[in-house]
This record gives C-alpha cells, sequence and structure tokens, in this order.
C-alpha cells in the first residue's frame, strides 16, 4: 500500500473509532557510513529506515502508538495503541493537535549534492584522510578510527486540522582518531567536521587537528588536588552547556526537575554570558523550519547579558506554564512523546582570542577533555564530578599536558562566575540539538589530582 | 517472519561478487513503556519495530546494510548493494542451503509482559512511587517507569544457518528526587531480566526498592561534599561491579583487542589483576537481564572465565574480529537491534566471590571512602582510563563507616586499579544496566561482592 493509502485508511478507521484529533509523524532516513582501516574499508554500513508515529485524542486523552511496517495489520495495532495508551493516561496536560503556523521560515537545510557524492569518492576520501594523519607526524602509530558519513532526512507531519508540513535535510561528515605514541606512552584524539555541504570540509585541517590534540597531550602527569583557575576549551564548554542543557527544558521545569522554573528575569549568569536557540541559522547542523509539533520556528535568547529570559517550551509546556510556544517541541526518534529540546543552541561569542582569554588567567588549568558526563553530573541539582585532562596555563600560556584529574562544582555557580568568552564558536554536532560554545574562563574550580 | 527461501536467494546474491561469508539478522520487536511521575500515570506508548541487516565479509572487509523493507524483493536489493560494496568481480554462484536448527530456551517466561493487563502494569507503577513518597517529608518527586519488550529474531548465515528465538525483557526503573526547595538529590533503583512480569509480582519487592531508591536521595540532600583524594576506596557489591564492567570488561572486548586498542592486548596467560580476582562474563544465567540463548550471530551463548585469580584467561570474540584474532567466537556477538552490525560485547559479567569478611573489610580501613552505590561511568579502552560517579557514598574513619558524602568521582586506570584489589567479600549480587558501545545500547549485568581498592583517586568539591 502506498504512502497516501495507508494515510488515508488509517485517518478513517481512526474517525470512525472515535478519535477525535489525530496527527501522523513519519520520519525516514538513509545514511552512508565508512570506515576505513590501512587504506582498506573496515567497516561500511548502508542503512535505510522509515518509521512512523500516529497520536490522538481518544476520551480527552493523547495515545501514542508507532510502527515500522505500513500496512492493514499496523493501522489496527496503531488505533487499538492510541486507544489502550489514552485510557492508562491519569494526566490531563492538555496536549493537542495543531492546525499549523500561518506562515513558515525558508531555510537551506537539503544540499542536493550530499546525495550525489558516489561512494567510491567517499571511500576514497576517507583513505586520504587516514594517510594524511599518518603523515603528519612520524609518532602517529595507527588510526584507531577514520571515515566519512553522509545522510538524507525527512520528517512529515499530517494531521486531521488540516496541517501537511515535510522537511528535507542532509549532513556530510567525516571523522579521524589517531593513536600516537612516544616513549612508551600513547594518547589518543579525535576530530570531527560535519557541514550541510560536501565541499565544507577541509581533509587536511582535520588531519592536523585531530594529530596535533594526540601530540600535544603526549606525557601528561596529573597535578596536585587544589583550587584552580580554570578555562575550559570551546569543545569543552559545548560539552558541558550539553549535558546541563536539560534546565532550561519546559518540560523538566513542568515536572519540577529544572532550578530555573520561575525565575524568569532573574540575573543567573555572569552579564558576559548570552545563550542562544536559533532554529533558523544559516547552515546550522540543527536548523529547520518547524519544530515537532508543526510549529513555525523562531530563534530567542535563553540567557541575555546574565539575565534569564525564558525556558524553551512547546505547546503543552508553554500552556501549563502560562506562556507562549517557543517552537521547541522535538521528539526522541520518530515513535517518542512530544517533548522540549534546544535547536542550534550555544553561547555567544565575544571579540576576545582564545591566546587573550588565556592570557586574562596567568597561572591554571585548561580543560580539553571532560569524561563521565552521562554518569559524574546531575543534570538536576547541576553538581558535577568528571574526569579531566587538559594544560596546565603558565604566565598565560598553554603549558605542560594534565592527566588524571578530576574537576567538581555546580553548573548554576559556573554560569555565575564566567569572567570571559571567548570568539572561537565551532558549531560541528549535527543532530537534532547542535549545542556548542567558544571557551570560558571560568574563575576557580576545585581538582582532584595526585 | 523471514522466509527460507527469500533468504538463501538473498544470502546467495550477497556473496556473489567475491565475498566469503553472508548473514541476514531478521527482526520484529514488539514494545511498551508505561511511566509514572508522581501520582499520576504520563507516558503510554506502543511500538513496532521491524527490520533486516544483511552482512558480508571478505576476509576482514566487512559491509553492513539494513531496511525497513523485509519482503523478499527487500532482502534483495539489500543483498545486492552490499555484494557492489564488497567486491566488483563475479565470483559465480555459491550454494547456499538453509538448515533449520531448534534453539533451546533456558529463560523460562511464566507472564508474557506484552500481554500482561495494562491496569495491573499500572498498579505496579502506582505502589512504587507511593512507596517512595512516603519515605520521607523530602522526597518532592518519584518517577517510575516500566519497559517491556518481545524481540523475534531469526538468524540465517552462508554456512547454512537458519535459527530463531524470543527474547522477552521486562524492567522497572524507580527514581527520587529529594529537595529542600533549592537543592535536588536523587536515588534511583532498577530491576529487570530476561524474564516476564513475574518479576515483580512473584520475585522481588518493587516498593521496598522504592524506599530504598528515597532513602538513598534523602541521605545524600543531607550529605556534605566528598574531599578529594588519593585513599582506599570500599566499593559494596551489586551495581558495583560497573567497575569492571567499565576499568577491564571493555578493554577485553575484541573490538577493542583485535585492533590492538586495549591495555590488556597480547596479555593472554599474563597476571593482569590482583591474585584475589576472578571475573566472569556469563550470558548463560536463567533469566538474567544480560542473557540469551543464542547470541545476535546465533552462536550459543556461553559462560566465560575472564580472569582467574589474576591472570587473563579469555577475551570476549565475535565472529568478525576472530578473524582478526584468530580466535573462535564466545557467543558474545550483542546489538541493539538490526540497524546495528554485532560486535563484542559483554553479558552478565561479574568479580567472582571471595573469600574476605565484609565487616574486616571496612574495620580495617583507617580511612577511606565507603561506595555504597555507585552511578554510571565511562572508559577509553585504549588508556585504560575510567570514570565512575558515586551515587551513595559515605567516608570511613577509624575502621568505621561515618558520614555519607555527595558528589564523589573515582577515577583511575583500569590496569592499575584492578592490580590494587587487596579484598573480595564472600557475598555476591548483580544489579542490571544499559551498557552503550559500538553495536548501541543493550541489557548488560553487572555484579561483585564488595571489594577494597588500596588506593583511588577520588575526585570532590573539597
Amino acid at each position: 500500500m502506498n504512502r497516501q493509502e495507508f494515510i488515508d485508511k488509517l485517518f478513517a478507521g481512526a474517525k470512525k473509532a472515535g478519535i477525535d484529533e489525530y496527527e501522523a509523524y513519519f520520519s525516514s532516513s538513509e545514511s552512508f557510513d565508512v570506515d576505513v582501516l590501512d587504506g582498506e574499508i573496515k567497516e561500511y554500513t548502508v542503512a535505510q529506515r522509515s518509521g512512523m508515529c500516529f497520536r490522538g485524542v481518544f476520551e480527552g486523552k493523547m495515545g501514542y502508538a508507532s510502527t515500522e511496517i505500513e500496512d492493514d495489520e499496523a493501522i489496527d495495532m496503531l488505533i487499538e495503541g492510541v486507544k489502550n495508551n489514552a485510557r492508562l493516561l491519569e494526566t490531563d496536560d492538555g496536549e493537542s493537535i495543531f492546525e499549523g503556523s500561518e506562515t513558515y521560515p525558508e531555510v537551506d537545510t537539503y544540499d542536493a549534492n550530499v546525495e550525489k557524492v558516489p561512494a567510491s569518492e567517499k571511500i576514497a576520501r576517507s583513505i586520504e584522510l587516514e594517510k594524511l594523519t599518518k603523515k603528519r607526524d612520524a609518532r602517529v602509530m595507527r588510526v584507531e578510527g577514520c571515515g566519512v558519513s553522509t545522510g538524507v532526512g525527512e520528517v512529515r507531519i499530517v494531521n486531521s486540522k488540516g496541517l501537511d508540513i515535510s522537511g528535507k535535510s542532509a549532513v556530510y561528515g567525516a571523522f579521524v582518531a589517531p593513536v600516537v605514541s612516544q616513549d612508551g606512552k600513547v594518547n589518543f584524539s579525535f576530530a570531527v567536521k560535519a557541514s550541510r555541504h560536501p565541499d565544507d570540509i577541509d581533509f587536511s585541517e582535520l588531519a592536523e587537528k585531530s594529530v596535533n590534540k594526540a601530540v600535544e597531550g603526549l606525557g601528561a602527569q596529573s597535578i596536585p588536588s587544589g583550587k584552580y583557575k580554570c578555562v575550559l576549551q570551546n569543545d569543552m564548554a559545548g560539552t558541558f552547556l550539553a549535558t546541563f542543557a536539560g534546565v532550561f527544558s519546559g518540560e523538566s521545569a513542568r515536572k519540577g526537575m529544572s532550578l530555573l522554573k520561575g525565575r524568569e528575569g532573574e540575573m543567573i549568569a555572569s552579564e558576559c554570558v548570552t545563550i542562544t536557540d536559533d532554529p533558523l541559522l544559516p547552515g546550522g547542523l540543527a536548523t529547520s523550519a518547524f519544530d515537532a509539533e508543526g510549529v513555525a520556528r523562531f530563534s530567542k535568547d535563553v540567557v541575555k547579558d546574565g539575565r534569564f529570559e525564558t525556558l524553551l517550551h512547546n505547546r503543552v509546556t508553554a500552556k501549563e506554564l502560562g506562556c507562549q510556544t517557543t517552537g521547541n517541541a522535538s521528539k526522541a526518534g520518530y515513535a517518542g512523546k512530544v517533548t522540549v529540546a534546544p535547536s542550534n543552541f550555544f553561547v555567544k561569542p565575544s571579540s576576545t582570542s582564545f591566546e587573550a582569554l588565556l592570557a586574562q588567567v596567568g597561572d591554571g588549568i585548561l580543560i580539553t577533555s571532560l569524561m563521565g558526563m552521562h554518569s559524574g553530573a546531575n543534570p538536576i541539582s547541576g553538581d558535577f564530578s568528571l574526569g579531566a585532562k587538559g594544560f596546565l596555563i603558565k604566565d598565560g600560556k598553554k603549558a605542560e599536558p594534565v592527566e588524571q584529574i578530576t574537576v567538581a562544582g555546580n553548573f548554576f555557580d559556573i554560569l555565575k562566575n564566567v569572567r570571559a568568552v571567548a570568539d572561537d564558536l565551532e558549531m560541528n554536532r549535527p543532530g537534532s540539538s547542535c549545542i556548542a560554545s567558544p571557551a570560558l574562563y571560568i574563575g576557580e574550580i576545585a581538582v582532584a589530582g595526585k | 517472519m523471514l522466509s527460507r527461501t527469500a533468504a538463501e536467494q538473498a544470502l546467495r546474491k550477497a556473496v556473489s561478487t567475491g565475498g566469503d561469508f553472508a548473514e541476514i539478522f531478521y527482526e520484529d520487536t514488539r514494545s511498551s513503556r508505561l511511566s509514572q511521575t508522581d501520582d499520576r500515570i504520563d507516558t503510554a506508548t506502543s511500538a513496532r519495530a521491524h527490520g533486516a541487516g544483511l552482512r558480508v565479509y571478505r576476509g576482514l572487509n566487512s559491509v553492513y546494510v539494513h531496511s525497513n523493507d523485509t519482503s523478499p524483493e527487500g532482502l534483495m536489493k539489500l543483498a545486492c548493494s552490499a555484494a557492489d560494496a564488497i567486491g566488483s568481480t563475479l565470483a559465480g554462484d555459491k550454494d547456499v542451503h538453509l538448515v533449520g536448527s531448534v534453539v533451546k530456551n533456558i529463560h523460562g517466561i511464566e507472564m508474557l509482559p506484552l500481554d500482561v493487563d495494562s491496569k495491573k502494569r499500572a498498579a505496579l507503577l502506582r505502589s512504587v512511587c507511593r512507596a517512595a513518597k512516603a519515605e520521607s517529608s523530602e522526597i518532592a518527586h518519584v518517577t517510575a517507569s516500566l519497559t517491556s519488550q518481545e524481540q523475534h529474531v531469526t538468524i540465517a548465515n552462508t554456512e547454512g544457518m537458519f535459527k530463531s528465538d524470543v527474547r522477552v525483557y521486562s524492567r522497572l526503573m524507580t527514581q527520587a528526587i529529594a529537595s529542600n526547595g533549592k537543592e535536588n538529590q536523587t536515588g534511583s533503583v532498577r530491576n529487570g531480566g530476561m524474564i516476564g512480569f513475574e518479576l515483580f509480582e512473584k520475585m522481588t519487592d518493587p516498593e521496598a526498592d522504592a524506599r530504598k531508591a528515597a532513602r538513598q536521595a534523602v541521605t545524600m540532600l543531607h550529605a556534605d561534599f566528598c574531599p578529594a583524594g588519593v585513599m582506599p576506596v570500599i566499593i559494596d557489591g551489586g551495581f558495583g561491579g560497573v567497575i569492571f564492567h567499565e576499568a577491564c570488561g571493555h578493554s577485553l572486548e575484541a573490538t577493542s583487542v583485535a585492533f590492538g586498542n586495549s591495555e590488556f592486548c597480547g596479555k593472554m596467560g599474563q597476571q593482569i589483576a590482583s591474585a584475589k580476582v576472578t571475573a566472569i562474563d556469563d550470558g548463560t544465567i536463567p533469566n538474567g537481564w544480560g542473557s540469551e540463548n543464542i547470541d545476535d550471530e546465533g552462536t550459543p551463548t556461553t559462560k566465560l572465565v575472564l580472569i582467574e585469580n589474576g591472570i587473563l584467561k579469555n577475551y570476549m570474540v565475535d565472529r568478525l574480529n576472530g578473524r582478526r584474532m584468530n580466535m573462535a567466537p564466545t557467543g558474545s556477538a550483542r546489538r541493539q537491534d538490526y540497524t546495528f552490525a554485532p560486535t563484542s560485547r559483554m553479558r552478565n559479567t561479574y568479580i567472582a566471590a571471595g573469600t574476605d569478611d565484609e565487616n574486616e573489610i571496612i574495620s580495617s580501613t583507617a580511612e577511606g571512602l565507603y561506595a555504597k552505590e555507585m552511578g554510571g561511568g565511562s572508559v577509553n579502552p585504549l588508556t585504560g582510563e575510567f570514570n565512575f560517579a558515586v551515587g551513595e557514598g559515605y567516608l570511613i574513619k577509624n575502621g568505621k563507616i561515618d558520614r555519607p558524602v555527595r558528589g564523589a568521582t573515582l577515577i583511575g586506570k583500569g590496569g592499575q586499579t584492578i592490580m590494587k584489589i587487596d579484598r573480595v567479600g564472600r557475598r555476591m549480587w548483580m544489579d542490571t544496566g544499559m551498557c552503550g558501545s559500538a553495536s548501541g545500547s543493550i541489557p548488560a549485568n553487572v555484579g561483585q561482592p564488595m571489594i577494597r581498592v588500596t588506593e583511588m583517586t577520588v575526585g570532590g568539591r573539597k
């Protein structure tokens, strides 16, 4: 049965079954990944996946069911699933189907050239990247992983209130992970770059960056425990922000799991901190015209010059907390319930260079790697205690490498303690949320070492 | 259902361009998730995942393709795409004859979880949320979720294998949040298995577990920050086994070992841990959370001694990495679902019971940290560097458990840490986790008795 027949049959059946309003959310993706080792293909994956989620209001509640097969049996399962699941719910969050925004922004997320790159070229590029990486420095022992990925995704939302909207996106990415050794000491690193356009990737820059990162960390040692002035390198500042991004979610606030609930207008960060959620960012890896409820998206500051402006909302959390949706409805996979997530979410860069930022510190520590974000950080309390690596900062310059330390503190304290923001924002991570930051000088931090 | 004829044709096609082995993994999975926040059920979903993955090897090269289209035409399309990718030389037809064989089920199920009346499932969530909330007035929120899954798989390969199996999973997770209005602390418990709803009705006491989560959250709300430094650390049994899982287990998977990306490469037969340590990875435990009948390549699962009295005995090996390492597969190949190619993974992994008295372990420690409940962690297998969060920790003073501390993290290098285990207690138990790695997120048990590490770096804020 073709897609339109499936929708027609499903919607007719839903109406007959007494489901008041309903929506079909279709998601499909095709992806290609190649990983090479010693000039040969190590892994090669071609994937096609499509799934659909059906939600509908039955007896006043929104039920959900999903499937990866679109046949007659699935139609029955979806309708029964929505009814049964709706009956189980005890929440009355007023979740409803959206009739659509008046207009939608134009976004440029699909470059047909991504799909046109032949597999043979992606394989050749990967092998070249591995070569470039090995050639870069005699201390490169081998490359643990190296490859190119492309992906094309499409989302379509069709509902009983007349909305029928779709969006397509494509992404091209490359990564390399060299292993280096010197005098029996081993180190590794990882560099990745993703873009909406295949020509944006500079393979030799990627090789250079990954090797430099690995080599400069060789011979790292632990340092004595104590308080150190601390800089988070841009990628780690981004990782850190991503770990605690949930505190800005209206969904967390609604469940009583965000300490920011009801604090709009308060100063929660240092005046040099502005955090923006911009789903329309040109070239952004999380850019899209509409959210998971079909609401037209727009840019907003979540924190402006240190002042907390707004939580991120979907239609349900906005209604419950008495405000307007921010167009941040999201689904974790096509089958998931509508929740809230950031889009392109970043700390606004300043005009201070990274080197000038280190100079401001004088003596301290630069963190270039954090471990245990999913276990050592509590996204509710903001407390964290994480394994870390990095460098000492001496006389305002990057000095000896450091490993086997932990850094500990609290996210909300860090926000208030940011003393300076650098200019080196890089938005590299593809996904439905793309979270990043320039390097941040975050004042003093507790370090456990030897 | 995967048709045998369609599978034969697709496999034949898949090896027609020089591939020497091909395999189809077919999956049809039904699942449901029910969760409650405070006093109300707020999520109820049901889903059906369906698809097939096809893999071809040529020597050490491998290609993986997958799709939702499992019709004979869909499988043939997959096979063509894989055959094109693996080689260009026409190697002529290889004959593939699939012979069905019966998989012996060692995991009895009494109450298929998806058939259990939804009201009964909802009542379970209600009772655990109520129990956690009633434990203390400082408990601000409780969430509980019940996941149920039935995974039907069929695995066919060019060596003639055609096997089907059903994996039934149930898991209940409860999280309690204690709050004083300014700060929140959490406590959590989990219980699950390759088992039906009988786990909650007859075999465990979910309300008692929920109260435990609540007490942990309240204890941590009143705890001071952990001091930082190097000290002896006592790690309790059960989820404490996550330390072995992260610090050593991942480094013993062929995924790391085959490429030289493990600190335990080339150490077979050598002492890599304290003589007190015997560690086992066992996929055969009846109804175990990480158990199976056959792995995701169709190899029967096994009980594998990884380390015996400190000596490295075995790696966990999948078929492809087995070729790289010239070792036989150990029934350890696992994957989240058909969208992932399988690789070597842990199942139910634990440090075996030792001979030390638990009371003595504490009383003989002058000063240190007692990690009663562990949080999660991660590791880099190449360097062995790991980190763990301590969920519920206490300082030890003069051989006695003193006050609770929060925010502690344990870091170290796996190889060094397991050499420093100087006590292994007598009572071993396991706890359920989800392990994320190259082939996705899969159920895995961790376990150990109480152990002591003579020194570890403890991260804290004081």
